[in-house]
């Protein structure tokens, strides 16, 4: 609310002149035909005075406010001798003043009077844009009263709504689209302005809450069909809307687009490609609503492959939706694996967009877990779901994976992700297993390097996957980089905008790839990162988790029957996986790498363990059955 | 009504109606503006105020305007008349 000044004396003074004006007007009387224009005007002017002045300046003297300004005056006010003085110091707008009175005019009149006004404005301001009244004088009165509707309406959306609903009926939210339209309209007429008018946003937050009548939804709906005015507005406003409905207008939009609806409208199809895009991006703040419209065929068919979409937008949508959404578990993952499986199918037979590859190797976080234990080149991908596992969902086969991921590494920026993420699966798997030796210390060694060669074997299976689903002339640098930044100091600021992408709370999804990514990528051009081949990489991770668990504490060594290695071995390794961890340098970590890898087979016991464990959870467990060649 | 007497009601009429006019434009509502100023308050409805008091005071000129444009189309009838009765009496005459 802005501060606004009243000076009690010369509202006194104007109080009476008003009366004094509606006195003179009532008294002019003409009896003659060719007066009759002249008595409309003084009877419209008089309507002016009487509806519009009188109770404003009414509620101006009998408001506390004033009381209070009077009082704040001190005795100055009561005799009216304060007002230049203070008026020459009214604050600038937002600026706190005690002395002012703090309103925005309009408290004096009731809900439903607002909404008369405010559907009064309206009309008016059609017909100013028709090419009636004053264009400028008729949008600032809309802008008021609109701005008002929405003050009220935010205190209780639902209850204004039945209100508007109530008293205009549909007429309301036609008035309102009409209006919109209007603005738009306007507003690009006028070169001088900028931006969306502030009107035309209140009044898409008024219509939010009607969403909850079915024949608003319908006309919102089809105006999407036909309008480029409200999808920009309908995102600027997304907090106002209900999910569910934003979930049926962009269903309902694309269905139509599919069904070339379009052709019987003005829009082509590209503006109303700018209409999903604008309805994905108000969508992507809630995850549940995206999964909702990705688990529908068509629209998941829509955003993935369509190339008029804005891939920030729909990497948004797609992050949302597979990424966070699923971590809610039960249906929520279901869902979140039949619309992968629907992405695998659709993979197969066409491209998908930039914005869905980036999302889809985001999302790659969520569904490692579950994919990799099931990853079989021999037998479809089945996975399970739900507190039991006693459901499933099938993914596709192998290849149909590897196309899948072979299309995600076309594009840099999901190469990079896809890394980060798989760094990060890597990290998860292996950061509980301390604590599972620990609880298992009266186990054998044998039954305790099988465990750690499980959680191994998963990373291991991801990584296999990766590598064989790139297409000959595919170079891996930004998915190598991308398992090194994942957890490389250096990117901070990176690291926190993928860590604030999957906490399930974080209130936007922020489109990892398209906008943050991409800067990373632009710090370190993939030709600045030297080849080290993702094997390496991998293998880099590989030793750290397998030479890194003994090394932290006698007893993990001793369930794991690494006892009789020297102490001094085990002190050399720490100071070797600290430095390790402290440089990004590549040349470094490879070095550093092989005097680890030496150190560890220059000890027999040392030497079996990370063999055993790399033949059954490093990249040597994926050496066996290997996929048909007709899958590459 | 003879001619004579109709010229002289159309003459009454475009005084009256000039008075009218004289009358709008004087009326305080035409001036109340000079104590609506932002001295006096500052609000966007005070705002919505001011303008629809200038569209009002907008009509009403126009309003003046058309009343006078009136008045002397009447008293161009009134001297038609009268001279299409001078005319008609000089005609008589011969």
């Amino acid at each position: 609310m802005s501060v606004y000044g009243y000076d009690p004396a010369r509202v006194e003074i104007l109080h009476r002149r008003t009366r004094e004006a509606l006195v003179a007007l009532d008294a002019i009387r003409s009896e003659d035909p060719a007066a009759a224009d002249a008595m409309r005007a003084i009877a419209l002017a008089r309507d002016t005075l009487e509806r519009g002045w009188l109770p404003f300046i009414g509620a101006i003297r009998t408001s506390t406010a004033m009381t209070a300004w009077r009082t704040a005056l001190g005795a100055d006010a009561s005799r009216g001798l304060v007002s230049n003085r203070v008026i020459a110091n009214i604050p600038s707008r937002g600026s706190p003043a005690t002395s002012w009175i703090v309103t925005n005019g309009l408290d004096d009149l009731t809900d439903t009077e607002v909404v008369d006004r405010l559907d009064d404005s309206i009309e008016r301001f059609r017909a100013a844009v028709a090419g009636g009244d004053d264009l400028d004088h008729a949008e600032r009165r809309l802008a008021v009263f609109a701005d008002e509707a929405v003050r009220r309406a935010r205190h209780d959306r639902g209850q204004f709504a039945s209100l508007m609903q109530q008293h205009l009926g549909d007429r309301g939210a036609i008035a309102i689209l009409g209006a919109i339209d209007a603005l738009d309209a306007s507003s690009r007429r006028d070169p001088r302005r900028h931006g969306i008018p502030p009107a035309a946003l209140d009044l898409a937050e008024l219509l939010a809450p009607l969403g909850a009548v079915a024949s608003v939804v319908e006309l919102i709906g089809a105006h999407l069909r036909s309008s480029t005015s409200l999808a920009p507005l309908i995102t600027a406003t997304s907090q106002a809307w209900d999910p569910t409905v934003l979930v049926g207008l962009t269903t309902g939009l694309i269905r139509a687009i599919d069904e070339r609806h379009y052709l019987m409208t003005m829009v082509t199809p590209i503006e109303l490609a700018g209409n999903v895009d604008a309805l994905s991006r108000a969508l992507a703040h809630d995850p549940a609503a995206s999964l909702a419209v990705l688990g529908d065929d068509v629209a998941l068919d829509y955003i993935a492959t369509n190339i008029y979409l804005a891939a920030p937008s729909v990497e948004a949508v797609i992050t949302a939706g597979l990424l966070n959404a699923p971590r809610a578990g039960g249906a929520a993952m279901r869902d979140g694996l039949d619309a992968l499986s629907r992405l695998v199918v659709i993979s197969d037979d066409d491209l998908l967009n930039d914005g869905t590859k980036r999302g889809l190797a985001a999302a790659m976080l969520t569904f490692f877990p579950v994919l990799a234990p099931q990853l079989d080149v021999r037998i479809p991908v089945v996975v399970p779901y739900g507190t039991d596992s006693d459901h499933t969902v099938e993914i596709g086969d192998y290849c149909d994976l590897q196309r899948l991921f072979g299309q995600l590494l076309a594009d840099d920026a999901a190469q990079l992700v896809l890394g980060a993420m798989t760094e990060r699966y890597r990290v998860a798997e292996t950061a509980g297993l301390a604590t599972t030796i620990a609880a298992h210390l009266g186990d054998e060694a044998g039954e305790q390097r099988a465990r750690i060669a499980a959680a191994l074997a998963d990373v291991s299976a991801i990584g296999a996957l990766v590598l064989r689903s790139r297409a000959a002339r595919t170079s891996l640098a930004a998915y190598e980089h991308g398992l090194v930044v994942g957890r490389a100091k250096s990117v901070i600021s990176w690291a926190a905008a993928i860590g604030s992408a999957v906490v399930p709370s974080a209130r936007a999804a922020i489109p990892i790839a398209s906008e943050v990514v991409t800067t990373a990528l632009d710090l370190t051009r993939p030709a600045q990162v030297r080849n080290l081949g993702a094997d390496a990489a991998s293998a880099i991770g590989f030793t750290v988790t397998v030479v890194g668990l003994p090394t932290s504490t006698p007893r993990i060594r001793g369930a794991l029957g690494l006892g009789s290695v020297p102490a001094a071995t085990w002190q050399r390794l720490d100071d070797l996986l600290e430095e390790l961890a402290d440089t990004d340098d590549h040349e470094r970590r490879l070095a550093i790498h092989s005097t680890i890898v030496a150190i560890a087979a220059a000890d027999p016991d040392l030497d079996l363990f990370v063999t055993q464990l790399e033949t059954l959870g490093g990249d040597a467990a994926n050496a066996g059955p290997q996929p048909p060649a007709s899958c590459s | 009504m003879t001619t004579n007497q109709h010229a002289s009601t159309l003459r009454a009429r475009a005084t009256q109606l000039r008075a009218l006019a004289v009358e709008l434009e004087r009326t305080p509502a035409m001036a109340l503006e000079r104590f609506a100023g932002t001295d006096t308050w500052r609000s966007p409805r005070a705002d919505v105020c001011a303008h629809e008091l200038i569209a009002d005071q907008t009509r009403i000129l126009h309003a003046a305007d058309d009343l006078r444009w009136t008045a002397l189309r009447l008293e161009r009838c009134a001297t038609d008349l009268e001279c299409e009765l001078a005319r008609l009496r000089a005609l008589e005459a011969s």
